[in-house]
């Protein structure tokens, strides 16, 4: 076989190969992705059949996942044809050409695994997995597994891991033209360290060394210890067992059944409820995300309250690095590439008292006897590691079990360095012109205008960030809200934004706060620096935030299982701070809408947190770029929420994180189930159900859009994210023309039909 | 134009979409070439349909075009791994002969 092939041409098949794999970003930026992401330009139909041959599990939801109204009189009910087994995945050309036990998989994924998770708590490596495996200790595990004679073809490799999987690939007997097939089904062995060496390859810059793996490491091991169990003579490839595919139609009809009644339902809720209030006292802007939802219809009940939706990170693109961090952490969607770097700085006259804090925090996390304190919380282990390093992160771990206790340093006063992040701080004023034009909010100011990101409590869970914000990359809001209230706050760039035509009354503030989500507190901060005569309107504010916070709470503790109905918000609050606890809130648990248009159309609806709000003024986008914005980055977002939902409540032995009671975190790169075994992927069971109760209804992301339809068309017709999106049924989507009151609804084929927003049905076509 | 005291070379003009910009760069390297120039904000049209250039908060998909300039004994490689990649892959490959200054940059 030729092998003087170009190694391009190899790197070319590693690449294809894992594109059908998911991606997983680190525990400490968790954020959720569509996990079939890579197959997007395939429609989604094509797309989850494609990834269930190689991964195994499901496609589809089963009927116990999907509403009981939605699912009766289906033709499915019956005894045995609902619940296909999950599919095993795709089988390697070895265990094609050999029995299974000979094949050996389970041992040399499980000795994968530990090679990989070894490699990956080396802090001190500098150079390639592949290479740092190549010592007699791993050739003697390898004999240990799998005997003398793979231990003797393990050291006979070569030290570069392309050329190891070129000669094994040739001595397994894989043709070039098979490369990135066999590669594939490689990598379905272990999607979870596969999905870690994606994201090191494609979405970060890391060099080698340290828990940098790369997918030519992960094929070039499983690959070389496949090859290692090749009898002489084994047979030629033999044919894959065929798997019955009659039940799919039917399943994927029941799901879109279930999202029918679901836009049947939105639409008939969603009418244009007239004028919002006069001298509103606040104009209070919060995430999309559909936890905000709630908090802000509790809020406009409390007094003369606006409220916006808008991406958590409010349109600063930042790097933010916290007082006492070693380094930043990126405060973006992760489709951006921020490159503003804003350090927070002791305010004017507070720099001893911020020394004094910063000398306290980092001897806590380098003393033994003290640091404990805060390491009970897990998602304050990651921000410990940044200030003490990933050494110390398993300690920290071991510590997490020890009893806290009660105090930690009060932070001093600081500010945002916003001078120092931009050669040219007038650059600030271009970010909060987007911002303000994206979220609609270009005139009638109100006195207080707060940018209100959020954040979740939980202690001792390697998820936590999957509960904080998305669009600051997993992290909470409250940097991001603190930059831009400070950024629109400054006369200079007040000043700027007039001769852009935005003009903020001079009686305008704009306050930072955050939200949340676990115990339903809203701070707000800074507040110190509020100018006087807005003193009583402020704490008005804090009041009325309050209880609506106090509303939105018990809403939830009413509406999801496994609160016990009755508990108080000092409950919620020790929730948020108990090891013990698995299910600090339901996160995003059941999002099904994203909803685009003036606060007008859902105004006092109670959507019941299942939808992400954007606000939209679509009289003030007539080119539809501010609408372009909105659906190529906060709703692609939004979908990816609702796909790793989907995809970890419907196969949760590929793409979900099984019991979180099992789990063991690896450093940062992910958590396993128990001792051994691969990376899990996406959200544990107990984030999508309470027993045999699912909380999350596994349906796909309906998105609605209040602008002209052409305007709409147009927008898909240039972007091509968009048609891979609405084209391939990944999401549904519906508008309505606000200057008509008429609802449409666009099918895959790119045509509209009608919906009756009162009589709920499809009316013309 | 006088070419006398310039180098030969093959200049490769690579669109493709924001988030395979790192696959690109292990193919090219790989391949043997040493360096490129990426740029964004491509938009244009394909046999897809449109490409928008740039978007407001979303830089991965939106096009760039990379552009990459190697010896003449090393652009069989680097073309036939990408006509690989592009069977898969979205995107467009023009190869042109070029001139540099200093070839050693580029070995």
């Amino acid at each position: 076989m030729d092998t003087t092939t170009s190694p391009g041409l190899l790197l070319v098949a590693i690449r294809e190969a894992a594109r059908a794999l998911p991606v997983a970003w680190p525990l400490d930026r968790f954020v959720a992705v569509n996990p079939l992401a890579g197959l997007i330009e395939r429609p989604f139909a094509t797309a989850v059949r494609d990834a269930t041959s190689l991964l195994g599990g499901r496609a589809f939801p089963t009927s116990a996942m999907l509403p009981a109204a939605s699912t009766t009189h289906d033709g499915l009910d019956g005894a045995g044809d609902d619940s296909p087994s999950p599919r095993p995945r795709a089988l390697t050309t070895l265990e094609r050409r050999v029995p299974p036990s000979e094949a050996a998989s389970t041992i040399v994924e499980d000795l994968v695994a530990s090679f990989l998770r070894e490699a990956v708590l080396d802090s001190d490596a500098t150079t390639s997995v592949w290479s740092r495996c190549r010592t007699p200790r791993h050739a003697r595990a390898v004999r240990r597994a799998l005997g003398r004679q793979a231990e003797a073809w393990w050291t006979a490799q070569s030290d570069d891991a392309v050329s190891a999987i070129q000669h094994s690939l040739d001595h397994v007997g894989v043709a070039p033209s098979a490369w990135s097939d066999e590669l594939s089904r490689q990598f379905a062995r272990l999607p979870g360290w596969t999905a870690w060496a994606k994201w090191c390859d494609e979405w970060s810059a890391l060099p080698a060394g340290e828990d940098r793996v790369s997918l030519s490491d992960v094929a070039a091991l499983l690959l070389t210890l496949d090859a290692a169990l090749l009898p002489q003579d084994a047979p030629a490839l033999g044919k894959e067992h065929e798997f019955a595919t009659s039940d799919d139609d039917a399943l994927l009809q029941r799901l879109e059944r279930v999202e029918d009644d679901f836009i049947t339902d939105l639409v008939s809720s969603l009418q244009p409820s007239g004028e919002g209030p006069r001298d509103v006292r606040a104009q209070v802007v919060m995430c999309i995300d559909a936890r905000s939802e709630g908090l802000r219809r509790h809020l406009e009940e409390t007094g003369p309250y606006d409220t916006v939706g808008f991406a958590g990170f409010f349109g600063a693109p930042v790097r933010v690095t916290p007082l006492a961090w070693q380094e930043g952490y990126d405060a973006a969607p992760v489709l951006l590439r921020p490159d503003i770097e804003v350090r927070e700085v002791p305010r004017l006259g507070r720099a001893e008292e911020a020394a004094a804090y910063v000398r306290n925090v980092t001897a806590r996390v380098s003393r033994d006897d003290v640091s404990h304190e805060l390491s009970h919380v897990a998602s304050t282990m990651f921000v410990l590691a940044e200030i003490g390093g990933w050494a110390s992160v398993p300690e920290l771990v071991r510590r997490s079990l020890r009893a806290p206790s009660s105090t930690a340093d009060a932070a001093p006063l600081t500010d945002m360095d916003l001078d120092a992040a931009l050669d040219d701080p007038r650059q600030w004023a271009s970010i909060a012109e987007t911002s303000l034009r994206v979220m609609g909010l270009t005139s009638g100011f109100a006195p207080l205008v707060v940018l209100c990101g959020h954040r979740s409590s939980s202690a001792a869970n390697p998820h936590a960030a999957s509960l904080d914000c998305g669009a600051c990359a997993g992290h909470g809001g409250a940097a991001n809200a603190r930059i831009m209230a400070a950024v629109l706050n400054r006369a200079s760039v007040r000043h700027a934004l007039s001769h852009r035509g935005i003009d903020i009354p001079d009686g305008t503030w704009f306050l930072a706060g955050e939200h949340n989500t676990t115990t339903d507190d809203v701070t707000i901060f800074d507040v110190d620096t509020v100018p006087v005569p807005l003193h009583a309107a402020t704490e008005e504010l804090l009041r009325d935030l309050a209880a609506a916070g106090r509303a939105q709470s018990a809403d939830r503790v009413a509406r999801a299982p496994g609160f016990g109905g009755d508990m108080s918000r000092a409950d919620l609050r020790r929730r948020g701070r108990d090891w013990a606890q698995t299910r600090p809130e339901w996160g995003l648990a059941n999002n099904a809408g994203f909803i685009v248009g003036p606060r007008e159309f859902t105004r006092g609806v109670d959507l019941e947190g299942r939808c992400f709000l954007h606000s939209y003024r679509p009289d003030e986008d007539s080119d539809g770029a501010i609408l372009e914005g909105i659906l190529t980055a906060p709703m692609v977002v939004a979908h990816w929420i609702n796909a790793q939902y989907y995809f970890s409540t419907v196969s949760p032995d590929v793409y979900g994180a099984g019991d979180k009671t099992l789990h063991n975190p690896v450093g940062r790169v992910g958590v396993i189930a128990g001792e051994d075994g691969d990376l899990r992927l996406g959200l544990p069971e107990q984030s999508v159900r309470f027993g045999d109760t699912y909380v999350h209804t596994p349906q796909r992301l309906t998105t609605v859009v209040v602008a002209p339809r052409e305007r709409v068309d147009h927008v898909i017709a240039r972007t091509t994210v968009l048609r891979h999106l609405f084209d391939g049924a990944w999401v549904h989507l519906v508008v309505v023309d606000p200057s008509s009151g008429t609802w449409w609804r666009r099918l895959d084929t790119g045509n509209w039909v009608a919906l009756s927003a009162h009589n709920n049905k499809e009316s013309t076509s | 134009m006088n070419t006398h005291h310039l180098s030969p070379m093959s200049k490769l003009e690579i669109v493709i979409n924001g988030d395979d910009v790192a696959s690109i760069d292990a193919v090219l390297r790989a391949s043997g070439a040493v360096g490129y120039t990426v740029l964004g904000s491509v938009a244009g049209l394909g046999h897809s349909g449109f490409h928008q250039g740039s978007l407001y908060f979303n830089d991965r998909d939106t096009q760039r075009m990379v552009v990459c300039v190697v010896a003449e004994d090393r652009v069989d490689g680097v073309v036939e791994a990408l006509r690989e990649f592009f069977r898969t892959h979205a995107g467009v490959l023009f190869v042109s002969p070029t001139f540099v200054s200093r070839p050693e940059y580029f070995q």
